[in-house]
């Protein structure tokens, strides 16, 4: 029957030290976590210490003077040394609680990976199987809290009615009281600012992170902070807020001059251009249609007029003010100017003049970049994998499970004699080939086949004269089955062919010898 | 247990103080504080009564004015020592707290092999298929996971199911019933599971359901007991199952009954009922879902939970290939195809059946598929056409001396039952 991996020598799971190690960090987070609380513990321990060493020191000072009135005060800064021990205290039960949560999630780890070791020992394969399934089920929890999208989290949001629950994968990990098993706290803070960046185009929550965890950025030599920077340029600029974009320019921009020369060079590029393009359509919707009043269009005009000259009267006058030539005559559709300028036809006013460079800066897709960059930083900052892990390992499962024979037409059973496959008291049920399911169908094409140095197949080969090699102990359950239905009238030592519904006698069976 | 647990295990007891084991050294300098702050609310009290009686006192009792005095020094010594003490504790178990994280580091956390799984993800899914992968994960939870949702009702479920998981009605609503079946017998409610069995025994073949109806008449014999007289549970016991139930030659169903009956007639009642009741559900689960899986034609393990098992297994494989790959600098030799065998059990390799041509040591395919010489050894065709250079000439078989020609072999086909 069924055989487990698990060596009869060699107790335990084979390749459990290997195992262990893709799953170093379920330890390694929760210890970086520990390191970072204690070290908040440390800094507020010397804090308090200091403050305390102050109080006292005035305490003494009053005390010895030896007046009453010394004395009251005296009497009021040991007031103010109990309330600083109070807080000092709050403080540390927070630290506290932290640390255990971390410890919990270590405890509860080593439970779990241990479980696997020790069904394989047990050689207890139902053990094995659940456990395996648990591990998909973090894997997917994993998965869907890092594919979390905005959408999800506020309809997930509606039904829970809870803002802390919004993410399916929490939820799930909840439902499975495996809370523990996972650092979903890590993952979470991942996915908020991931969707921040690209669904809401908000900059802050990743401005903030970048704030504290400045220190390492620098040590990696990471590109994000100055990316990230550079967004907010790019949206200042959308916007039409060409201060706000300057004063970027020069406070943040300005400082990665030596290792982003390029960019801020383009930067700068980008804001004469947009400048010049505000202020021309504006120029031409004003004298078609003088009433159109946007204030910050009617702001910016204002102080542009003071530049006579640069009005352009149409694109052509444009491209040859900045690139003092002609622009390419392949000029694709004109721009309608009489529309206001907007995100949406600035890009386009660069499209038809063939400005890939900045049409490339202005492109909304600089948002998931951005938000790959941080994710990038933020797995490897804690050793979480970069890909997901559920993907990884049904590549790696689908590869070494794919067969030549999967994804054919197969010559089909015929359902009315598919009856072994029911489960029968003890039998266990055989399951469907997984890459022919479904879902994975589709994607097991583009993987690799498994790769087999020996035949796998069935005891007892017997060939039928229809061609057809059989598993003959099977064959003869199958005809008995079918007998005692009544669902095919066969006599005693008749079989069936499944496939090609025909019925022969077991003396044509012919013993084949596959090697 | 394996090293890595054993380290990770020892490191973590030794994080914790000595005396037992339950405690950090953080909750040590809490206790600590508590008891500074007692201290100082104490010595406050102190000063302050000393300062009431210094206010009520006449100036010129020399006598009371030394005790005050002396008290007052005495408030003093007592603050400056407590402060002391807390100050000395707190170091004390920082620095531990310290070593012992520093301990996990360099026992527990350095004793894994350090291996970045990214680096065994040849193989890349693109993200075209992630409604597959969606799909795949949807009915895997379906399958698994319905009864844990909080709400049952089958509409609030499908609208919980389509909210939280994105999940179309279309595919939660075959599991429906499945979760909310198993969500009744988790919670010791039999009846549902009851009526559904005895409804599809009724239309289907009467032997399907042997395994399911008597665990369940079990398990509502057990939940009887607790409502129920002895004398009626044993009568239910006795008389009210059919007897049919019993009689199966390859489990012996009567022993639970009987194990049963004479419990009750003893002890009047039922040795650890609530461990034994979760066994009986949790077979009752068992069964029921197996029944229910192939009366629907579902998959009894979810595809998604094989490949991750098949993924994990395989994963040892893809470490050393990578290994091997970075020291010797070889690439991967065979685009289509891994360049290793992976050893998975055998409950994982049955779906197909695998046939390597003994000639060419290959995998026969549709296109190379195997044929039978006359003796009855298996070759693929491309090796039958070598050999036979082209059906031209009469050859001896690989394995034995026998000669064949093409005229005596046939194209066969292996099938699994």
């Amino acid at each position: 029957m069924e055989k487990t991996t698990a060596n009869e020598e060699n107790p335990g799971f084979k390749y459990f030290e290997s195992f262990m190690g893709l799953n170093e960090s379920s330890f390694k987070i929760p210890y970086s976590l520990l390191n970072a609380n204690f070290k908040q513990f440390e800094i507020s321990v010397h804090k308090e210490a200091s403050k305390l060493k102050q109080k006292l020191s005035l305490v003494n000072d009053l005390m010895s003077a030896g007046t009453l009135d010394d004395e009251e005060d005296a009497l009021s800064e040991l007031n103010d040394m109990i309330k600083e021990v109070n807080t000092f205290e709050k403080q540390l039960h927070h630290k506290i609680s932290k640390e255990w949560n971390l410890l919990t999630r270590i405890k509860k780890r080593a439970k779990f990976y241990n479980e696997m070791n020790d069904t394989y020992e047990k050689n207890n394969f139902k053990g094995i199987n659940e456990w395996y399934q648990k591990y998909t089920n973090l894997l997917i929890a994993d998965y869907l809290i890092r594919n979390c999208t905005l959408e999800q989290q506020q309809q997930a949001q509606n039904e829970t009615g809870d803002p802390e629950l919004c993410n399916p994968g929490i939820i799930f990990l909840k439902q499975k009281h495996m809370e523990h098993l996972i650092d979903s706290d890590v993952l979470t803070k991942a996915n908020e600012i991931s969707i921040s960046l690209t669904s809401q185009h908000d900059l802050k929550p990743l401005m903030e992170w970048i704030k504290s965890n400045k220190q390492r950025l620098v040590r990696r030599r990471s590109h994000l902070e100055f990316k990230a920077n550079f967004q907010r340029y790019i949206e200042l600029l959308l916007n039409f807020d060409i201060g706000g974009a300057i004063h970027c320019l020069q406070t943040s921009l300005f400082t990665y001059i030596g290792n982003h020369f390029d960019e801020v060079t383009s930067a700068c590029g980008l804001l004469v251009y947009i400048e010049r393009c505000i202020e021309q359509t504006t120029f031409q919707s004003k004298s078609i249609a003088p009433d159109i009043s946007s204030d910050d269009i009617d702001h910016l005009t204002v102080k542009q007029n003071s530049k006579p000259g640069t009005h352009f009267t149409n694109d052509n006058d444009a491209y040859s003010y900045f690139f003092h030539c002609s622009p390419p005559s392949k000029e694709i559709d004109q721009i309608d100017s009489t529309e206001i300028v907007s995100p949406t036809n600035i890009q386009h006013l660069f499209n038809a003049k063939s400005l890939e460079k900045y049409t490339s800066l202005l492109d909304q897709s600089s948002w998931s970049n951005l938000s790959d960059l941080f994710l990038d930083e933020y797995y490897s900052m804690y050793n979480i994998p970069k890909n997901d892990p559920l993907l990884i390992y049904i590549s790696l499962g689908i590869s070494a499970l794919k067969t030549k024979e999967c994804l054919h037409d197969h010559p089909q059973i015929d359902p009315q004699y598919d009856v072994l496959n029911h489960y029968s008291s003890d039998d266990k049920l055989e399951n469907p080939c997984p890459i022919c399911s479904k879902y994975f169908a589709p994607l097991s094409e583009d993987l690799p086949y498994a790769h087999h140095t020996e035949s796998k197949l069935f005891d007892n080969p017997v060939m039928l004269p229809s061609g057809n090699v059989f598993d003959s102990s099977r064959l003869k359950l199958l005809a008995n089955t079918l007998r005692e239905k009544g669902i095919v009238k066969l006599n005693k030592d008749e079989v069936i062919d499944p496939i090609e519904k025909t019925v022969f006698n077991e003396s044509d069976f012919v013993t084949m010898y596959p090697t | 247990m394996s090293s890595p647990i054993i380290n990770i295990q020892n490191a973590y007891d030794q994080y914790l103080t000595h005396d037992n084991g339950t405690r950090t050294y953080l909750q040590d300098c809490l206790t600590e504080t508590q008891e500074f702050k007692t201290q100082l609310r104490k010595l406050k009290a102190h000063l302050n009564k000393h300062i009431q009686e210094t206010k009520s006192l006449e100036s010129n009792d020399t006598e009371n004015k030394i005790r005050l005095e002396k008290r007052r020094s005495l408030i003093l010594d007592k603050l400056n020592k407590s402060y002391k003490q807390w100050d000395n504790s707190i170091v004390k178990h920082t620095k531990r707290s310290k070593q012992g994280l520093t301990k996990f580091n360099s026992v527990a956390l350095s004793s894994f092999q350090r291996f970045n799984i990214d680096n065994i993800y040849n193989n890349r899914i693109s993200n075209a298929y992630k409604k597959d992968i969606q799909g795949a994960v949807q009915s895997h939870i379906c399958r698994y996971s319905l009864s844990d949702v909080p709400v049952q009702d089958t509409e609030k479920l499908l609208r919980y199911l389509q909210n939280v998981y994105d999940m179309s009605p279309e595919l939660s609503s075959e599991f429906i019933m499945l979760g909310q079946i198993l969500y009744g017998l988790s919670h010791r409610d039999f009846q549902s599971c009851w009526n559904w069995s005895y409804i599809e025994q009724q239309n289907n073949q009467s032997h399907m359901m042997r395994t399911l109806r008597y665990k369940l008449y079990i398990f509502k014999a057990l939940i009887m007991t607790q409502t129920e007289s002895v004398e009626d549970v044993c009568y239910y016991l006795v008389n009210q199952i059919p007897q049919g139930t019993f009689q199966n030659e390859k489990v012996d169903f009567a022993k639970d009954a009987s194990a049963m009956l004479g419990q009750l007639m003893i002890q009047g009642k039922i040795n650890n009922f609530d461990s034994y009741c979760d066994k009986i559900a949790s077979e009752c689960r068992d069964s029921f879902t197996q029944e229910y899986c192939s009366l629907y034609n579902l998959p009894n393990e979810s595809p998604l939970s094989l490949v991750i098992m098949s993924g994990i297994l395989s994963s040892q494989f893809f470490m050393k290939y990578a290994q091997i790959k970075s020291s010797a600098h070889i690439g991967w030799t065979t685009a289509n195809e891994l360049p290793f065998d992976v050893d998975l059990p055998d409950s994982l390799t049955h779906f197909h059946p695998v046939f390597i041509c003994p000639v060419l040591k290959e995998e026969t395919t549709t296109e190379n598929p195997p044929y039978s010489l006359a003796c009855h050894h298996i070759i693929s065709k491309k090796a039958l056409d070598k050999l036979s250079k082209n059906g031209t000439i009469s050859f001896k078989c690989p394995y034995c001396p026998v000669q064949s020609t093409i005229s005596k072999t046939q194209l066969i086909r292996f099938v699994m039952l």
